[in-house]
């Protein structure tokens, strides 16, 4: 079969992306596949997002490659071609495409780091953050082997669920 | 390691993107919203105790605004802003805030040494000033959000530059490129991304912003940053044990080239600054590690250029380039 990046060479390999649960595979002819990993280890991170999310987005369905944020008027589209956002409200309306793309960037998607000052969390927050990074845990500690810790959390987990569940009226 | 670690590590870096939160990130196209932004950080920062002068891009001739970028105290995509772009100094020289680059604000502490911690400090303390006058745009999930999702989060950028002529002579490069990327971490050349790694100069920074505390972040290059120091310094113990005179004839060489040649470019001034830099290190050469550092800024094209303008009108900027140099080395031996 023929390149599903240029479309005109032999596809002789195929890239496999894995994000949140999701599994994509792209064929490639060597040429597009020298150039992603060309770009990876020049450190363009701006070619190699490109490239990234060029196979994530070969798995979207067709009504979300057309999403438009409501803040900026920026499409989705325009965000894989440039590789930049538009605003703030671009991360919210686009939540479904990013949160996988920013877990295959960074390895994780929940903030561990400082806040502006006047932030105050709500409990609501507090508790996503909670089990985001639970989650993580848990993830990591089954990676590893380390099934005593993983159970741990996955009751933890369990246990935090439960109470939001109580709390919903 | 902290005596030993100025041989290898030229400066330490650390910047922080934030963006308002009431403003569309990309201001290039909004004259309006991009003024704003430099009145904004203006507000928060001048008039305090410390002093800041306002670089307006498009007021700034080029050959100025290529001498910024050879101080690394702006970027040359915000050269390529001019229309919009601008950044606050801080008169010493150690803080800059580019502003409408990729983001509003790119906050920036310099320091020299190997001390990524004092660096982070300088900007959490000039992000402060600013987000006393100002909101930032934060998500509790996703913290600080930014124009490219490669730096979502902390939106934190931990680097070191590090002088690793040996490494590079032992064709180590390679390797240690790998090694660092499988850590979240990366290694660019001089002037960031897709640059070259001239004078065997490489950057060594956090690919990851997200899910890392700033700490974390820190710690992991820092880390790094050690073990190349102490890989780059047991190949230049090893070559000079074991290549004495081939080591010292290629530093006398470049030594030789810079106190009398007459013209150089860029390139071949790189080549050897790297052994003036080996040299001053290791104690082979006579001149101090301060004034080779300094010449890494000012014996660049655009400061050659200026100088040139200054001193000798019509003279080429290779020509000037010999001058600063050779008056430098005669007066810091």
């Amino acid at each position: 079969m023929l390149c599903e990046e240029c479309g005109k060479n032999q596809a002789t390999v195929s890239i496999t992306v894995s994000a949140g649960g999701e599994v994509t595979t792209r064929r490639l002819c060597p040429e597009c596949m020298k150039k992603m990993q060309f770009s990876l280890v020049n450190g363009d991170i701006q070619g190699f997002l490109s490239s990234v999310l060029s196979v994530l987005g070969s798995g979207q369905k067709r009504e979300e490659s057309g999403a438009v944020c409501s803040g900026c008027g920026l499409s989705y589209a325009d965000f894989e071609r440039t590789g930049r956002l538009g605003c703030a409200q671009c991360y919210r309306d686009f939540s479904d495409q990013l949160r996988p793309l920013l877990q295959s960037i960074h390895g994780r998607a929940q903030h561990a780091g400082r806040r502006p000052a006047a932030f105050t969390p709500s409990p609501e927050d507090e508790r996503a953050a909670r089990v985001s990074e639970l989650r993580q845990k848990m993830d990591e500690a089954v990676a590893s082997e380390n099934f005593e810790d993983a159970a741990k959390y996955r009751d933890e987990l369990r246990k935090l669920t439960e109470e939001s569940g109580a709390a919903q009226p | 390691m902290s005596d030993t670690a100025v041989n290898v590590v030229v400066s330490s870096r650390v910047r922080l993107a934030r963006n308002y939160f009431d403003l569309p990130f990309l201001n290039w196209e909004r004259p309006e919203n991009a003024r704003l932004c430099v009145e904004r950080a203006q507000a928060a920062l001048c008039g305090g105790d410390e002093s800041y002068d306002l670089y307006l891009m498009r007021d700034l001739p080029d050959v100025e605004r290529l001498k910024l970028v050879e101080k690394h105290l702006i970027s040359r995509d915000l050269v390529e802003r001019a229309d919009t772009g601008a950044a606050l100094i801080r008169h010493d020289r150690r803080v800059s805030v580019m502003i409408n680059e990729e983001d509003h604000l790119r906050i920036q502490a310099i320091g020299s040494g190997l001390d990524l911690e004092a660096a982070a400090n300088v900007a959490f303390g000039v992000e402060g000033r600013l987000e006393a006058v100002c909101t930032f745009s934060f998500d509790p999930q996703l913290g600080y959000l930014t124009s490219c999702p490669t730096n979502t989060g902390t939106g934190m950028r931990a680097s070191l530059m590090l002088h690793l002529p040996m490494l590079t002579r032992y064709k180590q490069m390679g390797n240690v490129n790998q090694s660092v990327a499988k850590l979240g971490l990366t290694t660019r050349g001089i002037y960031g991304e897709g640059s070259e790694a001239l004078g065997d100069l490489y950057q060594v920074s956090n690919q990851v912003t997200l899910g890392r505390t700033e700490e974390e972040i820190i710690e992991a290059v820092t880390a790094v940053g050690r073990q190349l120091i102490d890989m780059e310094l047991s190949l230049r113990a090893r070559c000079l044990k074991e290549q004495p005179l081939d080591l010292r004839d290629a530093l006398m060489r470049s030594y030789g080239l810079l106190r009398y040649a007459l013209q150089m470019d860029e390139k071949e001034f790189m080549l050897h600054w790297s052994h003036l830099r080996l040299g001053a290190a290791m104690g082979l050469l006579p001149v101090s590690l301060n004034a080779v550092d300094d010449l890494l800024t000012v014996a660049q094209d655009a400061h050659a250029r200026r100088y040139a303008q200054e001193t000798s009108p019509g003279e080429e900027a290779d020509a000037a380039r010999c001058d600063i140099i050779r008056k430098t080395l005669e007066t810091n031996v």
